[in-house]
C-alpha cells in the first residue's frame, strides 16, 4: 500500500508550464483529484512497474490514462510507448500522446507503436484547456478498460 | 574543376535533413515557449483581472496578442518550408478567367 495507489491520471510531461496547465484544465473540470506527475520518461516507467522511488505501490493498481509528452530528456515519450505496450501486464493502459510536434512520423511512429490518442496541444489557451478536458472526460468516465 | 552530379544530389539530399530537423526545433521547440506565454497571460486574466486597473488589462492583451503572432508566424514559417519541398506542380491556367477574378475582387471606384 502506498500513497500513489490511488493514482488515477498520470501525466509525463518535462516542461513545468505545460505541466501547470494541463493541471490546471483537469482541476476545472473536478478530475484532478488523483493525478501524478512524473518529469520525464524514467520516473513514469519506475511509477508504472512499481520499481525504484515507486516499489511500494500496488502493481495491480494501473492508472486508468496516461497523458505522455514525447520529446522528453532522459527517456522520451516514444520509448515509454514502446515499453509499456510491448507488455502484457501494461498494453491496456490508455496512453494519450500530448505534444508539440505535428510531425507526421511522429503521428504514425505513436499509432504504430500502440498509441490510444494523439494530440497536438493547442497553442490558444482556450483549446487547450478543452482539449485536456475532453481527452480527461473521455478516458476516466467513458472509456472501459479490461478487468 | 566539376562536381559531379552525385555529389550535387548528395549536398542536396543532407541539406533536406538539416531542412527536416530546423523544422522540427522550430515546431517544437519555439512553439512551447509561446503556448506558455499566450497560457499564463490568459490565466493572469482569469485569476486576477479585478486587480488590475484598465491600463494594466491593456498591457496584458498586448502581451497576449504579441504572443498569438508570433504563433502565427511560426505556423506561416513551417507552411513555407513544407511548401518548397514539395516538387512544383505544373497546371494550364486560364488566364483570362484569373484575371476575370481578380478583378471583380476589386473595390469599385466611389462615384
Amino acid at each position: 500500500m502506498s500513497e500513489f495507489d490511488d493514482v488515477e491520471i498520470l501525466l509525463v510531461e518535462d516542461n513545468r508550464q505545460d505541466a501547470e496547465m494541463t493541471i490546471r484544465a483537469l482541476k476545472k473540470c473536478s478530475i484532478l483529484n488523483k493525478l501524478y506527475w512524473a518529469k520525464d520518461g524514467v520516473e513514469a516507467l519506475d511509477f508504472v512497474r512499481c520499481q525504484g522511488a515507486y516499489a511500494d505501490r500496488d502493481p495491480k493498481k494501473l492508472p486508468k490514462l496516461i497523458l505522455l509528452d514525447l520529446k522528453m530528456p532522459r527517456l522520451d515519450g516514444l520509448d515509454v510507448l514502446r515499453a509499456l505496450k510491448s507488455d502484457p501486464k501494461t498494453l491496456a493502459i490508455p496512453i494519450v500522446a500530448m505534444t508539440s510536434s505535428n510531425q507526421e512520423r511522429d503521428v504514425t511512429e505513436s499509432y504504430r507503436l500502440g498509441v490510444n490518442g494523439y494530440v497536438t496541444k493547442p497553442v490558444q489557451f482556450a483549446s487547450f484547456m478543452e482539449a485536456v478536458a475532453n481527452i480527461g472526460m473521455y478516458w476516466l468516465f467513458v472509456n472501459q478498460t479490461p478487468g | 574543376m566539376t562536381v559531379s552530379a552525385a555529389q550535387h544530389r548528395a549536398e542536396i539530399e543532407a541539406l533536406d535533413v538539416e531542412l527536416e530537423s530546423f523544422c522540427y526545433s522550430v515546431s517544437h521547440d519555439l512553439r512551447a515557449p509561446v503556448r506558455a506565454v499566450i497560457g499564463f497571460a490568459r490565466v493572469l486574466e482569469e485569476d486576477y483581472a479585478a486587480l488590475l486597473d484598465p491600463e494594466g488589462r491593456r498591457l496584458l492583451s498586448v502581451v497576449i496578442g504579441e504572443a498569438a503572432r508570433a504563433n502565427t508566424l511560426i505556423d506561416g514559417l513551417l507552411a513555407l518550408s513544407r511548401l518548397s519541398r514539395k516538387a512544383m506542380q505544373r497546371v494550364p491556367v486560364d488566364m483570362a478567367s484569373m484575371r476575370a477574378k481578380s478583378l471583380s475582387k476589386r473595390p469599385r471606384p466611389l462615384d
